[in-house]
């Protein structure tokens, strides 16, 4: 799933999970998240992942998450060590 | 040493003997065998002595703890596996922790061999959890630190309230500006109360983070730096390599500080309760047996005897009010220590809180005291953290700025009963069920009361906080609650109303209890009826007699006054030319009158359990030996007027 949203705020993240809850209902084995539009993410849009996380591994779903190559997004998930926490490679 | 403080050490040897003597069940065990409720058990005093340690501000003791804690919270959860190794491990941080304990009563500090154990353990327990980096305390003596000789290190705990997403304020901005004035080290976000997806609501805040913190700056600026923020989260900032843990005895020396202490020792004994009980029962037998040897010396005219027998009556009446001294106690010592720590708490959270308490002289035996207190600990720790809200949002609310906790002790019906009550925020009823949802307490199919929806507060593993502080809310508390509780043969209710407060009633029988006693006599059969419950007492006359006409009532001054006769009640022979009495008697809010023959007046009761004969009498709530050695039953008033309506109920519906 691609997020059309430029940026991750309070603002757009109680529609970004109701389409997540969406469309992970479809899925299988694994689900992606796309970042490629997204330049800045907050304090929710992590709580979000890491509740995504969850999600995922209770159903047995693979979570992936990408092109989180934005600088902010990088520097928020750096600071918080969240790498592993959310399966990235640093 | 305070009373406080004192209460704190022998809290702590409590804990530490429990954790001690589990882990010594599990070294005898093999590994695979170690259930659950052993994890539970270690994990459960290591949570207590970390958030006792909290509150007396002792952050050495608090780090150490909160990282073993951390690892036992982790093997609770089944995300690291107990070995041979851990059990071994823990013995260790046990005996270490007994020692950090002592030498932060004492006021001492630890020495460089001790220090390099305290972090070589750190980094042991650490290792476990996967961490590279301890919150290890830094040596003084350390030459190649000089450089950093004057930075601290903090452990810093953030837990944003529900409402912290929704004010938009930015943490990142605060975290960057802490790296600006020292060193962030470990920051991690615990997402352990963050829900699945399908459970979040995402403008409210579930996470925490922690970090272990070094930096220059005191204490003030690091804590200035979440001035912003600091109405939407509680924070705690923990100093690990404090000097001066004990905030009131600073200016004792330590030679001072020994002294007190050795004095503090031999001033308290720890007795095992059974060998009070059987000293109790031994006492009674011997009033017996005295009585009957005054009976003897009466019957045979005997002087000399009934002179001795005399000064013997008073001598063991003494020594049985010493003995029944050192188990009954006012509950307001134990009540009292509860200020220092709604005090401390409301401080650290920035709560004006006032604890309102009352019924200070009820008497509650020892043992029961003993056990009651760390209920009434956590209880009240979770009125300061969740029921109370923050200044703003009380005044907010339309509610005054200074929160309200009332605790009160009395003696009821025939229990003692003691309550909790705050005018917080209440209980929400929505996330309780959820979370027990979540944890699969409940299922989502099953409809429950509100009163069954606040009970499972008490089950093992569900709190209401959604944060991890060393105050409360790890999970434990209220199970254990709960669980002292009933092994007290009590009962444990919680009422709430949200946005109103918040009521917890506890119960507590009195079998182990002193009540003052009024004893009054039917045919040969002597009975003792609470004095509280009395409201008078009146003469039977003929004439009443001729008006009852046979009914089981009376008009008492123009109120009607319904009867129990005690000789159908307890089918004793009824004696027709004895006097008749009516004590009335008032319990919730019911009126009754009690018809005996004698009244005999007050009596100070201690009651001792009846044996199982009695089971068929639910009214009889005890047995008391008379100073004569005679033996009086106790009235359950409530139970007795239970009795009489269903009979009542019987008849109508026959």
């Amino acid at each position: 799933m691609k997020i059309s949203y430029n940026e991750l705020t309070i603002y757009e993240i109680e529609n970004l999970h109701k389409k997540i809850v969406k469309e992970i209902a479809k899925a299988k084995t694994s689900f992606t998240l796309n970042f490629e539009n997204v330049e800045k993410i907050d304090l929710s849009t992590l709580q979000l992942l890491l509740s995504l996380k969850k999600e995922c591994e209770s159903k047995k779903i693979k979570l992936k998450l990408i092109n989180t190559d934005a600088r902010q997004i990088k520097k928020m998930i750096k600071m918080y060590n969240l790498y592993e926490q959310l399966g990235l490679s640093s | 040493m305070t009373e406080e403080l004192q209460a704190f050490c022998e809290d702590m040897d409590e804990q530490l003997s429990i954790m001690e003597s589990t882990l010594l069940d599990i070294f005898e065990i093999s590994i695979d065998e170690v259930d659950a409720e052993m994890i539970n058990k270690i994990f459960r005093a290591m949570h207590t002595m970390k958030g006792n340690s909290g509150m007396f501000g002792f952050d050495n003791m608090v780090a150490f703890a909160h990282v073993a804690e951390n690892l036992l919270d982790e093997i609770r959860n089944e995300k690291v596996k107990l070995t041979q190794e851990m059990v071994e491990l823990f013995l260790l941080v046990n005996d270490h922790a007994r020692m950090l304990i002592d030498l932060t009563v004492q006021n001492e500090v630890l020495d460089d061999e001790q220090l390099a154990y305290h972090n070589d353990l750190l980094t042991q327990l650490s290792a476990f959890l996967g961490l590279k980096e301890p919150n290890i305390i830094q040596t003084t003596s350390d030459k190649s630190e000089v450089d950093e000789e004057n930075n601290t290190n903090y452990t810093i705990e953030i837990k944003p309230k529900d409402t912290f997403i929704q004010s938009d304020m930015d943490m990142f901005a605060i975290i960057k500006y802490l790296g600006v004035i020292g060193d962030i080290e470990n920051l991690k976000i615990h997402d352990e109360f963050i829900p699945t997806l399908s459970l979040l609501e995402p403008l409210k805040s579930f996470l925490s983070l922690s970090m272990s913190y070094k930096s220059e700056e005191p204490l003030e600026s690091i804590k200035a730096a979440f001035e912003f923020v600091i109405d939407d989260i509680e924070l705690s900032i923990i100093n690990t390599n404090k000097k001066e843990p004990i905030k009131e005895e600073k200016a004792v020396t330590k030679a001072a500080g020994k002294t007190k202490k050795s004095k503090t020792k031999s001033s308290s004994l720890r007795v095992d309760s059974s060998k009070v009980d059987q000293l109790v029962n031994l006492i009674s037998e011997m009033v017996i047996a005295n009585s009957k040897i005054t009976q003897i010396a009466n019957n045979d005219n005997k002087v000399e005897l009934t002179e001795v027998s005399d000064n013997l009556t008073l001598m063991l009446e003494e020594v049985r009010s010493v003995v029944m001294d050192i188990r009954m106690v006012p509950v307001g010592s134990s009540l009292n220590k509860l200020r220092r720590i709604v005090t401390d708490t409301s401080k650290r959270l920035n709560k004006d809180i006032e604890l309102v308490i009352s019924g200070e002289e009820t008497q509650l035996d020892k043992t029961v005291i003993e056990k009651i207190s760390d209920p009434l600990v956590h209880m009240i720790r979770n009125s300061v953290d969740h029921g109370i809200e923050s200044q703003e949002v009380r005044v907010k609310n339309g509610k005054s700025k200074t929160g309200k906790i009332y605790l009160r002790a009395y003696a009821d019906a025939g229990v003692i009963v003691i309550e909790i009550q705050d005018d917080g925020a209440g209980i929400p009823k929505d996330i309780i069920l959820n979370k027990a949802i979540e944890n699969g307490l409940v299922s989502l199919e099953d409809k429950l009361s509100d009163k069954e929806i606040y009970d499972l507060i008490f089950s093992a593993g569900l709190s209401s906080a959604n944060e991890i502080s060393d105050v409360s809310g790890r999970g434990v508390g209220m199970d254990v609650v709960k669980r002292n509780i009933e092994d007290l043969k009590g009962h444990v209710e919680v009422d709430s109303t949200l946005g109103v407060g918040t009521k917890i009633t506890i119960r507590l029988p009195l079998t182990l209890a002193i009540i003052d006693g009024f004893l009054v006599q039917s045919g040969q059969t002597k009975y003792i009826v609470p004095l509280e419950m009395i409201q008078e007492c009146i003469k039977l006359t003929s004439l009443y007699r001729k008006k009852m006409n046979n009914n089981m009532f009376i008009n008492l001054r123009g109120k009607i006054l319904p009867l129990i006769d005690s000789h159908d009640s307890f089918e004793t022979r009824r004696n027709v030319n004895q006097k008749e009495n009516i004590v009335v008697v008032n319990v919730m809010n019911k009126r009754v009158g009690l018809i005996v023959n004698e009244l005999h007046g007050e009596f100070q009761t201690v009651i001792k359990p009846l044996g199982d004969v009695f089971r068929q009498m639910p009214w009889v709530s005890g047995g008391t030996i008379l100073g004569d050695g005679e033996i009086a039953l106790i009235l359950d008033i409530p139970m007795l007027i239970r009795k009489i309506n269903v009979s009542e109920h019987y008849e109508y519906t026959n």
